[in-house]
């Protein structure tokens, strides 16, 4: 299918002015989805989690993503680990809701146990009833499929592949870039964390999110205190795009309380954010006071589930002396939120017009969205990683 | 020692109960029954079942204990 598209995606990766977005098949052909799976999600670091999720040694929480059953584990050395979560032995799914573990990871079908460092420790009656072990299985060749992973700004990335370039070097200069954030991040639980379901391709939510242009019509109170004017475009050109403002000023205590800022930050992040899509799929902000992550989990072409979760720059904020103005700090992102999903949904259905070529770009507002189209046409057609 | 029934209705509710600790440490005693009674292929068997139990109970003494056990019977 790819090749059939092919003159359509490499229109996508030109130059701004002579572009034409992805074509309509890459938002609702379900063979695209599969596609990008291996290519687009699979050879680089897709989001998939977050580590308060798991937060202690022996914790363990299922999750699938793009149909993979994956397994996150915290060790009792508290590394955080993915697994997938499935036995070596008849391919049962091992644990099927959020645990703490005491022990091992025990198999419910045949008991087979694995370590939570993925090692096989237990295969019982594999012998017959009473005898454990054969030679026919080497333990040490049996443990838990491990994937690459790692957690930056409270996301799980993982790297199903096995062979992305390291995570650092993945991001580009996106760690230095927000090297003022890299501080601890406090999250409160259930009243900092929601889930959106938009009926569109995971594509459309990374390209409203990335750029400004439709703040004055698509969210016209954030645009009153944080115009148009007073944002710029974010590039980095196989890595991210986004954009940010100049006057990040939102009033949410009449009272004048505030949460406390992140330690030593300089002068720009009085009043600045920031808005970046980490490609593929995870959506970042920051602010002086606290940063939030919203990992897009695409559920087929035409649905996504939008994973928001919120974190804070000091253990007070997350305390109760702060609950009224952390639901309002988050009914106000979840607000804007539901404001951009008529658009994304709406674009989603513009793309069953026949003759819709993919758009035009504005070479001045659009080039976030732009960056994010070239990236995934380079990566649908390259057999080379993502962002190298 | 309790006999044959007491520990299956112990066992019964043990598992009931999601007590991993109290699991391996019920078929620990039905092991050791069945190695009184002479049938080792017995007692290997609960073992077994007690070993895995132990091991998800993260008791790892009595895991050891239940490696070495087995391990002097050729099992593990």
């Amino acid at each position: 299918m790819i090749a059939a598209l092919s003159a359509e995606i490499e229109r996508a990766s030109r130059d701004i002015e002579q572009a034409r977005g992805l074509p309509n098949a890459c938002y609702t052909a379900p063979e695209l989805l599969a596609h990008e799976r291996e290519q687009v999600f699979g050879k680089g670091w897709a989001g998939v989690g977050f580590a308060k999720d798991v937060p202690n040694a022996g914790d363990a929480k299922p999750l699938t993503f793009l149909g993979v059953p994956m397994l996150m584990v915290r060790d009792w050395d508290n590394q955080l680990r993915v697994y997938q979560n499935t036995c070596r032995h008849r391919g049962m799914i091992l644990v099927e809701e959020a645990t703490q573990l005491k022990g091992v990871i025990r198999c419910p079908y045949h008991s087979w146990c694995y370590g939570l460092d993925g090692a096989l420790k237990g295969t019982p009656h594999i012998g017959g009833p009473g005898h454990n072990s054969h030679d026919a299985v080497d333990p040490a060749q049996t443990g838990l499929v491990e994937f690459r992973a790692t957690v930056w700004m409270g996301v799980v990335f993982v790297n199903l592949s096995g062979d992305a370039p390291a995570f650092e070097h993945y991001c580009g200069d996106l760690h230095a870039r927000w090297s003022d954030f890299d501080q601890p991040l406090y999250h409160a639980g259930r009243d900092s964390s929601f889930a959106l379901d938009v009926e569109c391709n995971w594509k459309l939510a990374v390209e409203n999110y990335c750029e400004s242009y439709h703040l004055p019509w698509i969210h016209p109170a954030l645009n009153s205190y944080s115009r148009l004017e007073d944002h710029y475009n974010i590039l980095s050109e196989g890595h991210y795009s986004g954009q940010g403002t100049l006057v990040y000023r939102p009033s949410l205590s009449e009272s004048g309380q505030r949460f406390s800022d992140f330690k030593d930050l300089p002068e720009k992040w009085d009043a600045g954010a920031e808005y970046i899509t980490l490609y593929p799929n995870v959506l970042f902000a920051v602010h002086r006071d606290h940063t939030y992550a919203i990992v897009l989990e695409p559920i087929d072409e035409s649905h996504t589930r939008e994973h928001i979760e919120i974190f804070y720059a000091s253990e007070a904020a997350i305390g109760p002396d702060f609950a009224e103005l952390r639901a309002t700090n988050t009914q106000m992102w979840k607000s804007i939120f539901e404001e951009d999903i008529g658009v994304v949904e709406g674009m989603q259905r513009g793309r069953a017009g026949p003759r819709f070529d993919g758009g035009v770009f504005s070479p001045v507002m659009d080039n976030a969205t732009h960056c994010f189209h070239q990236w995934v046409a380079r990566t649908y057609t390259s057999d080379a990683q993502p962002s190298q | 020692m309790a006999n044959e029934s007491e520990l299956s209705l112990m066992l019964a509710q043990s598992l009931s109960d999601g007590d991993d600790d109290a699991v391996a440490s019920v078929y620990g005693e039905i092991a050791a029954l069945q190695h009184t009674h002479g049938d080792l292929d017995g007692a290997c068997f609960f073992w077994t079942q007690s070993l895995v139990y132990a091991m998800v109970a993260g008791n790892t003494a009595l895991e050891q204990t239940l490696r070495e056990t087995l391990g002097a019977h050729g099992r593990i």
